[in-house]
């Protein structure tokens, strides 16, 4: 059985990443203040899913954790709960929690069940947190005396001490070096007799269950009280038993003492441990809950039942026909957790918007396939497009009129093969949206760490390239967007002094251009220092000089082991990175350029091939042999004239074109390729250009221009010095593809033996 | 060393115990060689290969195999034997090696024959064309000798210079 499960897990892992992956996008682009309904929906299905595929395949951490997160989607979906920053956080963070879940299940790395364990409580606390606040000032809204419900959303906590009255200031002051260590604390009331709780209060951020484990080192276990400020503080006054939750006598909550209080903190168990089923029932609560007689008012205002209700999730669904004190609490919850003045009204709108739009049923538009599989179709659509191209070379051997039909056949052969060719390569193409979506993620969090304020920007998501090239494009980018962040923007105290705004902007657009993809990575930063960069370089003992041009200094900050940055952080500055970002992209076919400006900005683009798999290339002959040179190297090809061929010592070595010498590297030596023309003004000479390097290669002549698909060498053979890879032409012969910036690297190590 | 290899012929024969095994023999000049038939992956005629610049000079070059790049090795310029000559009737061996695909070119390929794990008697060291370590061992069908060869570690090892050094290290 479990075997037969197996073969589903990988299906599974795939769906689960993409969820996670979803989830987290969506996550990033939530807008605090008003959250879209429909985005909040997408989030919730995407952990539903998780949840559901994780019970189904019995792996029930995965299960747990979506669970809770689930329950804490639902209520601020329905409006219950108002969304804070932290929760984004939480989220974020269950999101790595579920990531390295999965990695364990797969196989890579260890679970860290405590760490699960974390997650789950700070998720359910966050479930409950919002509801004691939400019924704590109802009287506000039912037209009591005020309660004033902190804005600053602070916490209190009061207790009795087991200790006698003695020793108690004491130990409350060691209590609140403790506490201190954990949140900001302060002592807000004295007790005036020994069974007289203390009351502290504490930052907003507190977390309860830390405080409350420490005061239970001193204080009578039943008589600890954490709660939103104000609603302690105005009980504290009163008689040590009554830890009513208003002193209004009218409203029935000074019924709810110590049990009520109980409930708000045990409430993240049930939370937790409440059956699967509430799940798919807590999406339909809503309607079960609106035609039911209206409850008592009293009953709204009482915490208990509003906690009880809570903690399953549906709580919000009581009080839709109760219109005072569903909007009393509605707008304490609002009040109290996102301090925002029309919070009345907010929590209300998801409501109507959930009930406007129906869920969307998630239709199937797309299939999984094995990349293996596309990678065979495209094989076996490269050999049809070569025995199609064998036909037409001996069909036109034929007599065009007696075999007309034949003729036109093929002519409709060679454009679907064609039209095949294009569609099959698309399957392998996908947008870089897959790329750009993990930066939100990467910056936010770069940014909290560094102190830095960043507004990420992304353009061109929609473009699209080959796959192969998104999984390795992915590593170096995200190092230069790290390196923009860490070294480009500047801290917001300096972006004011600069009279710029304090949040800096990091632009990530990607287009296309002339068959190539480029990729930019822009910041509004400091810009690149001139200076500093060609003192480190003469530090490092690279040769430099003051007449080089910006772009050449610039490029000078991808030698490897260079870094300008004064300190070494854990984000970057030591060095290690962009020679390998810059040898990564090289390897990728593509190139890098650097333009900054001192106090504009710095932009790092990124050209590329638009697939790794087809090449724009010149062939090129040499003897008998066909060769392919990629045309992004090429720059101009001519004849050379005997004049323009200069020699030095003796040998023919150089060429002058216009106004540049230029080495030229004879590829009939290099190969040692017989049978060539060896006499330099009578073949052909392309000038290449590869890293900055220009050279003149030395031919027999041009074939012509063709998209060739680039087949490995090296998974039948070895590398070969000089050649890249190889494709098969259209008669079905191989022909290699020139390794140009190898040959250009020649060029110069050739050029001294010959002087 | 040849005691370790001895010791590891020793277990595969136990492993194999009287099972036959099919060979694929070719000639090589004078000389008649018996490969497992499981490493085969078909054989063709020989077209000539694009070249390789620099390579040695037994390596012919590589050719479009259905759509895969495949080198090509002359065997009879590596180890010396026979003429390198190109007919319509010569013969490339393509086989399958681990994960590569591989060709040979021999003079001709003869038949495919049942050997079983006692026929095949260790070689003697000698002075051969083909290093004593690449072969197995040695197998007498009335007057002919075959000289059983491990196609699979000659083709990997560091002479046939197929592999990149780097993976030829370990």
């Amino acid at each position: 059985m479990s075997i037969d499960m197996s073969q589903f897990y990988q299906v599974f892992f795939e769906e689960s990443q993409e969820h996670l992956d979803s989830m987290e996008s969506l996550l990033l682009g939530l807008d605090l203040a008003d959250p879209d309904a429909e985005e909040l929906n997408a989030i919730f299905r995407a952990a539903h899913s998780i949840k559901g595929s994780a019970g189904t395949f019995g792996f029930t951490d995965l299960a747990e954790v979506t669970h809770v997160l689930e329950n804490l989607l639902d209520r601020i979906r329905k409006g219950e709960l108002a969304l804070r920053p932290e929760m984004i956080d939480a989220f974020l963070d269950a999101g790595d929690v579920l990531k390295g879940l999965l990695a364990a299940h797969r196989g890579n790395g260890e679970a860290d069940p405590a760490q699960v364990a974390a997650m789950c409580k700070r998720l359910s606390e966050l479930t409950v947190s919002g509801s004691p606040v939400a019924a704590s000032p109802a009287p506000e809204a039912a037209g009591g005396p005020a309660i004033v419900a902190a804005p600053t959303g602070e916490m209190e906590a009061s207790f009795v001490l087991e200790l006698e009255a003695d020793d108690a200031a004491r130990t409350v002051e060691n209590l609140v070096a403790e506490l201190s260590e954990a949140c900001v604390v302060s002592v807000f009331s004295r007790p005036t007799a020994a069974d007289q709780p203390w009351v502290l209060r504490l930052a907003a951020d507190a977390d309860t269950e830390i405080v409350r484990g420490l005061l239970e080192f001193v204080a009578r276990s039943d008589s600890i009280r954490i709660g939103p400020a104000g609603s302690i503080a105005r009980v504290a006054g009163d008689s040590a038993g009554a830890y009513g939750f208003f002193d209004e006598p009218s409203a029935p909550a000074s019924v709810a003492t110590d049990d009520a209080w109980g409930l708000f903190n045990d409430a993240p168990t049930p939370a937790a441990d409440a059956p699967q089923a509430v799940a798919p029932a807590a999406d339909d609560s809503f309607g079960f809950f609106v035609d039911l007689p209206a409850p008592d008012t009293a009953v709204a205002a009482s915490p208990a039942p509003t906690l009880a209700a809570g903690s399953e999730g549906d709580g919000f669904g009581f009080f839709v026909d109760v219109p005072a004190p569903g909007a009393a609490a509605a707008s304490a919850s609002s009040v109290v957790t996102a301090a925002a003045p029309e919070a009345a009204v907010a929590p209300a709108k998801p409501v109507a918007d959930r009930r406007a739009t129906p869920r969307t049923g998630g239709g199937e538009t797309s299939i999984r396939v094995d990349v293996d599989k596309v990678d065979q179709l495209i094989n076996l659509i490269g050999e049809l497009v070569i025995t199609q191209a064998m036909l037409a070379q001996s069909a036109s051997e034929l007599d065009p009129v007696r075999f007309e039909r034949l003729h036109n056949g093929l002519t409709q052969l060679e454009r679907n093969t064609r039209d095949m060719q294009e569609s099959v390569m698309s399957i392998r193409m996908m947008p870089i949206s897959v790329v750009f979506s993990r930066f939100p993620r990467v910056v936010r969090d770069l940014a909290q760490k560094l102190g830095k304020q960043i507004e990420l920007k992304t353009i061109g998501e929609g473009t699209e390239l080959d796959k192969s090239l998104i999984e390795r494009i992915s590593d170096p980018l995200t190092h230069l967007v790290r390196n923009s962040l860490d070294h480009g923007v500047e801290m917001p105290e300096d972006r004011i002094a600069k009279g710029k705004s304090p949040t800096g902007t990091i632009t990530l657009k990607a287009y296309h251009q002339s068959g190539n993809i480029v990729i930019e990575v822009g910041d509004d930063g400091a810009g690149l220092n001139r200076q500093k960069i060609m003192s480190k370089a003469r530090e490092k003992g690279i040769a430099v000089h003051d007449q080089m041009t910006d772009g050449e200094v610039w490029l000078l900050i991808f030698e490897p082991g260079f870094s300008t940055a004064d300190v070494v952080t854990e984000v970057s500055g030591r060095g290690v990175g962009m020679d390998v970002v810059k040898r990564n992209i090289s390897a990728m076919g593509g190139r890098v350029e650097i333009e900054s400006m001192t106090g504009i900005g710095t932009r790092m683009t990124v050209r590329l091939p638009l697939t790794l798999a087809i090449l724009d290339g010149m062939s090129v002959a040499a003897g008998k042999e066909t060769y392919i040179i990629p045309l992004g190297y090429v720059i101009e090809s001519l004849q050379a004239e005997r004049g323009m061929i200069k020699s030095v010592s003796g040998v023919e070595r150089l060429i002058q074109v216009r106004d540049e010498y230029l080495p030229v590297v004879a590829l009939y030596e290099v190969f040692g390729i017989p049978n060539t023309i060896t006499r330099l003004d009578q073949g052909i000479m392309v000038v290449l250009e590869a890293d900055g390097v220009k050279a003149a290669l030395f031919i027999d002549a041009l074939v012509g221009q063709h998209q060739v698909v680039i087949k490995s060498l090296e998974s039948n053979y070895r590398k070969v010095p000089g050649i890249s890879g190889a494709t098969i032409m259209g008669d079905g012969h191989v022909a290699l593809i020139l390794d140009v910036v190898a040959l250009v690297q020649m060029a110069k190590s050739a050029l001294p033996e010959a002087a | 060393m040849m005691v370790q290899e001895h010791a590891a012929q020793g277990k595969e024969a136990r492993e194999e115990g009287g099972y036959a095994q099919e060979y694929l023999t070719y000639t090589l000049g004078p000389e008649e060689y018996a490969i497992d038939i499981l490493k085969v992956q078909e054989i063709r005629g020989y077209e000539a290969p694009t070249t390789i610049a620099n390579a040695p000079s037994f390596l012919k070059g590589v050719i479009n195999l259905r759509g895969t790049i495949v080198p090509i090795v002359d065997l009879r310029i590596k180890f010396n034997v026979g003429k390198a000559e190109y007919t319509p009737f010569t013969v490339v061996i393509i086989l399958n090696i681990g994960s590569r695909v591989v060709g040979i070119v021999v003079d001709s390929v003869s038949d495919v024959t049942m050997l079983r794990q006692e026929q095949i008697r260790p070689a003697p060291e000698f002075a051969a064309t083909v290093d004593t370590k690449y072969i197995n061992g040695l197998c007498t069908l009335g007057e002919r000798m075959l000289i059983v060869v491990d196609i699979e570690r000659l083709m990997l090892s560091h002479e046939m210079a197929l592999v990149d050094a780097a993976q030829n290290a370990q």
